[in-house]
């Protein structure tokens, strides 16, 4: 009897441990995965930087596995290349600690990056006293201090710009959007493929392309603006309307591809210098601008003024910083 | 006749050769495992590498067992290749030489520094997964290095996590499992030796170079091109570089850990 109750509990150890082992195993791979479809989503966003930070962290746990070994290779190059135009920025807009540690992000990405090392000397001999705090961090804490804050919402690093205007949000084309907004991302991406309405026209107009939009996008607003006249660095970029191309050059060389809108009145654009992509811009809405570095290294603050989603027509401009 | 003068024209042209200063890199293969030289010595070229390459041959050809039991840890050979290394910086006092081993072979790279003469000094020292004893005090070592000392180590290195006797016969686990460790007694020699060591764990954007934690692949050609090169044929340290003994919180150095998941609040991602 006892001896029968002695194999009942090393059975019962046994099972026990083995549920234990299953569960680590099966916990790590979990971790590992949530991490890759976390970083499969930020790719799909074009947020490269923060895509390979997930791919790295599922990597960390399971080295062996091809997949992200094969998206860390992909995504290495454009992710040390954000770091380090997040440096710049950074530096240009005077906040020194995050342009070093955007640099040594990069490093760690790409520990030979040319850019990076030459560019975080260059930090080290203008601002020195600045940075001896973060370096002694950077000693005893290691790469702790350069883990990167991923908002709830994908990030898209934008600045408010006061005097673009705003499209309404009100009614039920508001909600459906704030509806949509609170989705995944893949799900808001096929939802938007899917909720394709009726194509419209932008006027046909005879005025040069920057004016174009106003009324076409006026048609999306409760009160009509008027016409404006052209200015300088102003931009109508379309993927569907025949007036316009979804390519420009501007000014510096800098060449400026719409690649994307969404009914969240949101512009995808791709930044060339030639036919060498220099920046992703990603999910940039109606009112918001995002700093960008020309071919001839000059500062300019690129803005959304209005998306016409149905076709897919962009007007942007461009300003100095 | 004409075989004769081309064997002697051969030998006088090798002869030559050795005597032409150049930098130069000494590399020891791991115990039983002939085929990393190619690859380290393959990476330093395409970084730009442009001296000379010797792979000292230090391998009893008995099988690994054998090499790493016995041979490693041989006064002989440890004297052998301090010979070569003395005479090559004798030949070039301003020539930079860079001594590099694998496995077993990082414990022969130590042994011969340590056999190195007074003044006789090599620039830098690569240990890849190094067998020796994460114990081992490299204070003497260091007092034969003029820059720095790296040694990769890996959580994930199958072979370390399954030796029994480290290859210099040292107590504590393998250098190469969780990197050196700085002695108890931290006096000013010492402290000077461990502010030029550093352990570079391995990281998941290794994998992006070849090496996915594994023993031999920390010599994959594009890990030595891209993460090694850097910091060995650069004057300053790597601004990635943290060594094992630093002036800021000198007496309390702690482990050095990699960031991980775990550690990080859930709101941030780590660059691992």
């Amino acid at each position: 009897m006892k001896r029968r109750s002695n194999q009942r509990s090393v059975g019962v150890s046994i099972a026990c441990i083995c549920s234990a082992l299953i569960m680590i195993v099966y916990g790590n791979g979990c971790a590992g995965a949530k991490a890759y479809r976390q970083g499969k989503e930020a790719e799909k966003r074009g947020e490269a930087h923060i895509a390979y930070a997930y791919y790295a962290q599922a990597a960390q746990s399971n080295p062996d596995d091809r997949d992200y070994t094969r998206s860390l290779k992909r995504l290495g190059p454009t992710a040390a290349n954000f770091w380090i135009n997040s440096a710049r920025l950074a530096e240009a807009e005077g906040r020194v600690i995050d342009a070093w540690k955007s640099c040594m992000r990069c490093l760690m990405i790409q520990p030979d990056h040319p850019e990076g090392l030459a560019y975080i000397n260059e930090l080290d001999a203008k601002h020195g006293t600045k940075l001896s705090a973060v370096k002694r961090d950077w000693q005893t804490k290691g790469s702790a201090i350069l883990a990167i804050k991923v908002p709830p919402k994908p990030p898209t690093q934008t600045t408010a710009q006061p005097p673009v205007p705003q499209i309404s949000n009100s009614g039920p084309t508001a909600e459906r959007n704030i509806a949509q907004a609170n989705q995944p991302a893949s799900i808001r991406q096929n939802s938007s493929k899917q909720a394709k309405r009726p194509k419209r026209k932008w006027p046909t107009r005879s005025a040069s392309p920057p004016q174009a939009p106003d009324q076409q996008i006026a048609t999306n607003r409760e009160q009509p603006t008027k016409p404006k006249t052209a200015r300088p660095n102003s931009y109508v970029l379309s993927r569907d309307n025949d007036r316009y191309r979804d390519r420009v050059k501007a000014i510096d060389d800098l060449i400026i591809e719409l690649q994307d809108t969404s009914d969240e009145l949101e512009a995808d654009i791709d930044l060339y210098d030639g036919k060498r992509r220099i920046q992703k811009i990603r999910g940039l809405k109606v009112g918001r601008s995002k700093l960008l570095l020309t071919p001839q290294n000059r500062w300019f603050r690129l803005s959304i003024e209005r998306v016409d989603h149905e076709s897919e027509t962009v007007a942007l401009r461009l300003d100095p910083a | 006749m004409f075989a004769g003068a081309t064997l002697l024209a051969l030998a006088l042209g090798t002869g030559c050769a050795e005597q032409i200063a150049k930098p130069t890199v000494f590399y020891c293969e791991g115990a039983g495992w002939y085929s990393s030289a190619g690859q380290v010595e393959s990476g330093l070229r395409q970084a730009g590498f442009k001296g000379r390459f010797v792979n000292y041959s230090w391998s009893s050809f008995l099988g690994p067992s054998t090499d790493h039991l016995i041979t490693a840890r041989s006064g002989i050979v440890a004297s052998g290749l301090a010979d070569r290394i003395e005479k090559t910086r004798r030949n070039g006092p301003d020539m930079p030489i860079y001594a590099m081993g694998l496995s077993a072979g990082t414990a022969v790279v130590l042994n011969a520094l340590e056999k190195l003469p007074e003044g006789i000094r090599v620039d830098h020292v690569v240990l890849f997964s190094s067998s020796a004893s994460s114990t081992r005090n490299l204070t003497p070592v260091m007092e034969r290095v003029g820059g720095r000392l790296y040694a990769t180590t890996s959580p994930h290195d199958g072979i370390l996590r399954a030796i029994v006797t480290n290859a210099d016969g040292g107590g504590g686990p393998p250098a190469g499992k969780s990197g050196f460790a700085m002695p108890a007694s931290r006096d000013h020699r010492v402290a000077l030796a461990y502010s030029r060591v550093v352990n570079l764990p391995w990281r998941a954007s290794y994998l992006q170079f070849g090496w996915d934690g594994g023993h031999t692949a920390a010599t994959r050609s594009d890990f030595v091109q891209h993460v090694i090169a850097p910091r060995i044929f650069s004057k300053t340290p790597h601004p990635l570089d943290r060594p094992m003994f630093r002036t800021v919180n000198s007496n309390s150095r702690p482990p050095r850990k990699t960031a991980t998941a775990a550690s990080a609040p859930p709101s941030t991602v780590g660059l691992h």
